[in-house]
């Protein structure tokens, strides 16, 4: 414990994080009771959407690599957990695991392929990807085409346990991006980020990089995607693997600060709190905003929300002690 | 496999070497991945659609207020929000056309709500006979446009002043930029262009087929697939990959099934992506042994 907490090579800002992780969660498990059942659902899906953007945080943001096959993780998550209940009624744990675990196996057979190509070819790769496994789920017949399955509702947790599985799950991806960034994991993530070529020839595996990214990754997704799967309850492919989801991870990411450990938690509040569930009867208008806001903070705030706030702060820090 | 197989993949081919155009043209001159060049599409048989309605003429002569409009929407764009930001690395102007796109499909949405237009006219279900052949009238349209914008734009690029300065501007920026050529200008109306082109697609697939907001990503894996296929040197590389990519669609349909249409489309992509790097490779080694032989023959 003691080594874990102050060993080398273990920086402050990591375990300031890291108090900072248990503190929220310590609070928002107290706050359950005195919330109502709608206020319930809004704070599960904030929580699964941090899990989510946590997740694509470590392999698009971290790794440098733009993945747009975060929804057909998020898919294989959902299908997975939803036929482990439906055909064998394991418990809601198992489920979980077994998502998790096909979930990563999914995600490490798509960096195989995927991982071949650079930049902008493999993100039009994974466009290719999460295209194909969404069309491939409407013509199976084994997961029920394009009907979908659902998962028998004596089996589907209640919504207040659902929010402290959701709590867990966001609780785990923000402590993994915590400890990956502030870890030497996470140097060599952004050197290969940074530098392919040159990390190469420092002796770091890009390859092996993006694939442990990938992994990490594609568990956590995996996992934000079965839990948003039993909230539903029921699924179908084009909800299931639809490309919005991996749309509105990205922007979430983006417009809090791409590469740190709580951009992707501000970026969810933002667009989901401050926008989608503000706007709820018009979907079309909320889309519009956050598209728009993504084209300002690309132009206007390099570094995302907090990367700007960070920034600022530094900059009066400085003025005021140089004065 | 039956020639018809074989005349309809050839036909589609037409319409998927027009979607690759254009995004060939943008990323050929000025390596920008346009993520939104699928919308502007859509946008183009929205336009056709709102004119059609108001003028009630036929969706082709609709190209001709289509065109202007969609380009000279197209030319601030790339002036003032994506050449600012392709000078700062490969990923804003690529997160940032992925907003456009976001913006363009949600406003459409909004506008025009999600039910599937198709627009009118007397042709669109016509046939004729071809090689013996029923095919759709539209389709050899379809073609036809293909080609000669394949034509034009290859013209324009090697034949012209304006196709010199693009070709300058997009071999070295700053030295055409000393030479008295205004790189952001060209750069810009490179855009419009492409989003021209874009807009005389969407007007036919709103012809032909039917369109709502959200058909751009559907069409911009198409044209990624075409642009991969061709390479981006040549106008007439997006034609032969929209041939090639429309044969393999419609013979690997006939083999599966209709409903893997798509499907092989996307599969097909991943294995071109896969193994073009490998492909480029051995061409190189190819091209560096016949350079070596060369050479050892002055020896």
């Amino acid at each position: 414990m003691r080594r874990l907490l102050l060993g080398p090579g273990v920086s402050p800002a990591r375990n300031r994080s890291l108090i900072g992780l248990v503190l929220g969660v310590a609070v928002l498990l107290a706050a359950q009771g005195g919330l109502g059942r709608y206020q319930i659902a809004v704070a599960t899906t904030i929580l699964l959407y941090v899990c989510l953007a946590s997740a694509w945080n470590l392999i698009g943001g971290i790794a440098g690599q733009f993945s747009l096959a975060s929804s057909a993780i998020i898919g294989v998550g959902s299908y997975s957990a939803i036929m482990m209940l439906r055909g064998l009624a394991v418990p809601v744990p198992v489920a979980l695991a077994f998502a998790v675990v096909v979930g990563a196996a999914f995600a490490a057979l798509l960096g195989l392929i995927l991982f071949r190509l650079r930049g902008f070819y493999f993100t039009i790769g994974t466009l290719a990807a999460a295209l194909a496994a969404m069309t491939w789920m409407t013509t199976w017949e084994f997961t029920g085409g394009t009907r979908g399955i659902s998962a028998p509702l004596a089996l589907v947790p209640d919504s207040r346990s659902l929010y402290v599985w959701a709590l867990a799950a966001a609780a785990i991806a923000v402590a993994v991006s915590i400890v990956v960034i502030h870890s030497s994991l996470g140097l060599r993530l952004r050197s290969v980020r940074d530098g392919e070529d040159i990390a190469d020839s420092l002796g770091i595996s890009p390859f092996g990089m993006k694939m442990t990214a990938m992994l990490v990754s594609g568990a956590l997704t995996a996992l934000g995607g079965a839990l948003f799967a039993l909230q539903k309850a029921s699924i179908e492919p084009f909800s299931a693997f639809g490309l919005d989801w991996s749309i509105t991870i990205i922007v979430m990411t983006i417009v809090g600060g791409l590469g740190t450990v709580w951009g992707p938690v501000i970026g969810v509040v933002v667009i989901y709190y401050g926008i989608t569930v503000q706007l709820q009867s018009l979907p079309a208008v909320s889309a519009l905003l956050s598209g728009v806001i993504l084209v300002l903070v690309i132009r206007f705030l390099p570094g995302g929300i907090l990367g700007t706030v960070t920034a600022g702060v530094r900059a009066l820090l400085a003025r005021r002690a140089t004065r | 496999m039956e020639l018809g197989v074989v005349l309809a993949g050839l036909l589609t081919g037409g319409l998927y070497a027009t979607i690759g155009l254009g995004l060939s043209l943008v990323f050929g001159v000025m390596r920008l991945v346009n993520l939104a060049h699928g919308e502007l599409i859509v946008v183009g048989a929205y336009a056709a659609s709102l004119v059609i309605s108001w003028l009630g003429v036929d969706p082709f002569l609709s190209l001709v207020l289509v065109v202007p409009v969609v380009a000279a929407l197209a030319y601030p764009v790339q002036r003032y929000l994506l050449t600012g930001l392709l000078r700062r690395g490969l990923e804003p102007p690529l997160v940032a056309t992925f907003g456009l796109s976001l913006v363009i499909s949600a406003a459409l949405t909004a506008i025009a709500g999600g039910d599937p237009r198709k627009l009118p006219s007397p042709y669109s279900a016509a046939g004729m006979t071809l090689f013996g052949q029923q095919v759709r009238v539209i389709d050899v349209i379809g073609l036809g446009i293909g080609i000669v914008l394949t034509v034009l734009v290859y013209v324009v690029m090697r034949h012209t002043r304006w196709g010199a300065a693009l070709r300058a501007a997009s071999t070295d920026p700053a030295t055409a930029g000393t030479m008295g050529i205004n790189v952001n200008a060209v750069y810009a109306i490179t855009f419009a262009a492409s989003a021209a082109i874009a807009a005389i697609g969407g007007v036919f697939i709103g012809t032909a087929y039917s369109f709502t907001p959200t058909s751009g990503m559907g069409y911009i894996l198409i044209g990624f697939t075409v642009v991969v296929l061709g390479g981006t040197g040549n106008a007439f590389g997006a034609l032969i990959g929209g041939l090639v990519l429309g044969l393999v669609q419609s013979v690997g349909g006939a083999l599966l099934g209709g409903q893997y249409r798509d499907f092989v489309i996307y599969a097909f992509f991943i294995v071109v992506l896969a193994a073009k790097p490998l492909a480029e490779r051995g061409l190189e080694a190819w091209r560096g042994r016949a350079a070596a032989v060369r050479a050892e023959v002055r020896a």
